[in-house]
């Protein structure tokens, strides 16, 4: 059958509709209203501007949630990375049990993030402490995400917890995928365990680290119900002489400013500026993990 | 013919995606949505016996969520669909003024002769009060009694630090962890409880119900710094006489079991809380005092306000505005709806010509001085929205964290800083 410009164009339609409804025309519309004064719902909306931009980076609750991502960012690639290869290298191995191993890793990420924040809540706040008062530990006695300077551990801790699992299926696949001659070949040369690891597992499932840096990372930077339920903002302290929301990541402080203070345009600008902080930081870890990974 | 049919079929997938969904004929349909799910029974069952009642009106009930954030989220919503419900409620005077294009004015409404808690704005009635809901310093009168302090004296700042001292003197003896119950975490969600309900302390002690010069003046950047001094010695006295783990990570659950358990004496509460604490098997008489925060004189009164309003749609046609009218008229005028708000909902009404009273618990007490006037205004509901629960809320966790050395001034500065932010955003 010849092809058809009216038919390919009628199929795409219903597809290039959703699209452009559900992800061009309110990102476009969104950065068209981060230079308006607009609150969300009010009929007049007037330009205003880069006065939004302007006020954004002068706000001290915006700057210390762009620092707090970052830094809860950096924290969940180290230990999710860290736990989740451990849990693949462990459950590949020929230990016993280590299908239910893997399906036990794994449940965490069953649990929905909104639920997962009160759990943790509890645990930080009454059962960790409960802990710590027994056994008489200095650093378990007050909560963690009580204090603004390991709240970001905290938050990290529990999202390791979830998404660990999840990332150890992608290097099981990946460990699986690396061709068993080469390591026994490697062993009979008298390569330990360690070197094995490192010189012939890792470089060979680079692949697998640039998916999983990817995920984790985009990840990180949306995290926003976790953040709602866990630390709901807290704790105070105080930063460039104001009082900040210390456990505020941005998407829940583009949240508060857009929803419950009603200045949408000003957590827009917030968005803009983040989408453009996570494209930046999406392109610069694809381009180096690319140049990395090796062919097999 | 196959191929155009296959076109058509693409073609019509699509438009059903934008195709507007048909309006129901007939009645008027007015439509009430609220954010209040705890009365969402008896205000359907009401609702249903008016409309049966009523030739050519139906009312549809729409309740959202528990939290004050979900119902303005699908009201936004709705707003976007441009089908805005007849009646929706509010819960400040800063929701009007982001919702005010939505908002028509009740015009003729005889009940705002009866109350004193309607919304007015420029002499214009612009909100119907749902309800009374008051706030004091809730106490453990078994425990006090116990002590020897007659919560009647507690009238003075003077007084009540004097009692707080006596008390945590007897901690052992009266088996209580704190004397007080300052919960001031974030994280546990006391963000209303601080920056809003602690906060309107500062508003209203000892002022005329009618009086938001406080209010208006923190809106406009100007705060008045003793005052503010005075309040934060207040909460200093609060917060260093209570369980440190507790204030700093505790939710609002832990605070009721602690006060339930008798673990401390005092809660910061309104009347809201009774229903829990009956469900919770409450085993002692509690009551209310006021909030003493200087010795200038004696304070005896209990906070009282609307926490929610509702207000009628301007997109309504005139039918439906009219219609909307006469619903609330008859919660006010008619006996079923008299009983459905006192009785039925277990609320305080906010009309003078309801003399059913509440049963039990803090709600007596409140009814109580409601009648004899002895009440004072709390004014959240006029900060700019959000100001409480995200930007002050964490200036009173800042406080709660360490009240040592320059904390106390620094809290004055910070909420002072708050003010000026406001004004100039």
């Amino acid at each position: 059958m010849k092809r058809n410009l009216l038919w390919d164009f009628a199929f795409s339609l219903p597809c290039f509709l959703a699209f452009l409804l559900v992800i061009l025309c309110p990102f476009f519309l969104g950065a068209w209203y981060s230079f308006t004064d607009w609150n969300g719902i009010n009929y007049t909306v007037n330009f205003v501007g880069w006065a939004n931009y302007r006020n954004i980076f002068s706000s001290p609750q915006f700057l210390f949630s762009l620092y707090q991502t970052l830094l809860y960012a950096l924290l969940d690639v180290v230990f999710i990375h860290v736990v989740a290869f451990g849990l693949a290298l462990l459950v590949t191995s020929r230990v016993r049990l280590r299908n239910v191993y893997r399906a036990g890793f794994f449940l965490p990420n069953l649990i929905g993030g909104i639920v997962l924040g009160f759990i943790w809540q509890f645990m930080y706040k009454d059962f960790f402490t409960a802990i710590g008062k027994l056994l008489d530990i200095p650093g378990m006695k007050t909560s963690l995400i009580s204090s603004a300077s390991t709240v970001v551990l905290g938050m990290s801790l529990a999202t390791t917890w979830q998404y660990a699992g999840y990332i150890m299926l992608i290097f099981v696949a990946a460990i699986q995928g690396v061709p068993q001659e080469v390591l026994e070949s490697a062993a009979v040369d008298g390569a330990g365990a360690f070197t094995r690891v490192r010189k012939i597992l890792i470089p060979m499932m680079r692949n697998a680290f640039t998916i999983s840096l990817f995920l984790v990372i985009t990840t990180s930077f949306k995290q926003f119900e976790k953040n709602l339920t866990l630390t709901n903002g807290g704790p105070a302290t105080r930063f460039l002489g104001k009082v900040v929301q210390g456990g505020s990541l941005v998407p829940l402080t583009i949240y508060n400013e857009s929803v419950s203070a009603n200045n949408l345009s000003k957590g827009q600008a917030m968005s803009v500026v983040f989408f453009l902080v996570l494209v930046l930081f999406s392109l610069m870890q694809v381009v180096v993990s690319k140049r990395k990974e090796v062919e097999q | 013919m196959k191929r155009y049919l296959s076109v058509l079929v693409a073609l019509l997938l699509t438009a059903t995606m934008v195709a507007p969904t048909a309006m129901a004929e007939g009645d008027v349909v007015i439509t009430l949505l609220h954010g209040k799910v705890e009365i969402a029974p008896a205000l359907q069952a009401y609702a249903d016996a008016y409309s049966a009642k009523t030739p050519g009106v139906t009312v549809k009930i729409e309740s959202v969520g528990g939290g004050n954030e979900s119902w303005s989220t699908v009201l936004a919503a709705k707003a976007a669909q441009k089908d805005v419900p007849t009646m929706f409620n509010i819960d400040g005077y800063g929701d009007y003024l982001y919702w005010k294009d939505y908002i028509a004015p009740i015009e003729g409404a005889t009940w705002a002769e009866d109350t004193d808690y309607e919304l007015t704005v420029d002499g214009q009635v612009y909100g119907f009060p749902v309800a009374i809901e008051g706030y004091g310093l809730g106490y453990n009168a078994e425990l006090l009694a116990k002590a020897g302090i007659d919560p009647a004296t507690l009238t003075t700042f003077s007084a009540l630090q004097a009692a707080f001292e006596k008390l945590d003197g007897m901690k052992e003896e009266l088996g209580i962890e704190s004397v007080s119950d300052f919960g001031a975490s974030v994280a546990g969600g006391m963000t209303g409880k601080t920056g809003n309900q602690l906060f309107s302390v500062y508003f209203g002690a000892g002022r005329d119900i009618g009086d938001k010069s406080l209010v208006e003046k923190f809106n406009a950047g100007e705060v008045d710094k003793d005052r503010l001094t005075n309040f934060a010695n207040y909460v200093k006295l609060l917060a260093d006489h209570s369980e440190y783990a507790y204030m700093t990570t505790g939710n609002y659950d832990d605070e009721l079991n602690r006060f339930v358990s008798r673990k401390c004496v005092f809660i910061n509460e309104g009347n809201w809380i009774d229903p829990s604490l009956k469900a919770k098997n409450i085993d002692f008489e509690y009551g209310y005092i006021s909030t003493p925060i200087d010795d200038t004189m004696a304070y005896t009164g209990l906070y009282a306000f609307a926490p929610a309003w509702y207000a009628i749609s301007s997109t309504a046609t005139p039918e439906e505005q009219q219609a909307a009218k006469d619903f609330l008229n008859s919660l006010v005028y008619t006996p079923e709806g008299q009983d459905y708000m006192v009785n039925q909902a277990g609320m305080i009404a906010a009309f003078k010509n309801v003399k059913l009273s509440p049963a039990g618990g803090l709600s007596k007490y409140l009814y109580e001085a409601i009648q004899a006037s002895n009440t004072y205004p709390f004014l959240f509901g006029y900060m700019p929205a959000g100001t409480g629960k995200t930007i002050l809320c964490n200036v009173f966790e800042l406080f709660a964290q360490d009240t040592s050395g320059d904390a106390l001034t620094n809290f004055v500065n910070d909420i002072a800083a708050v003010s000026t932010d406001i004004a100039t955003r």
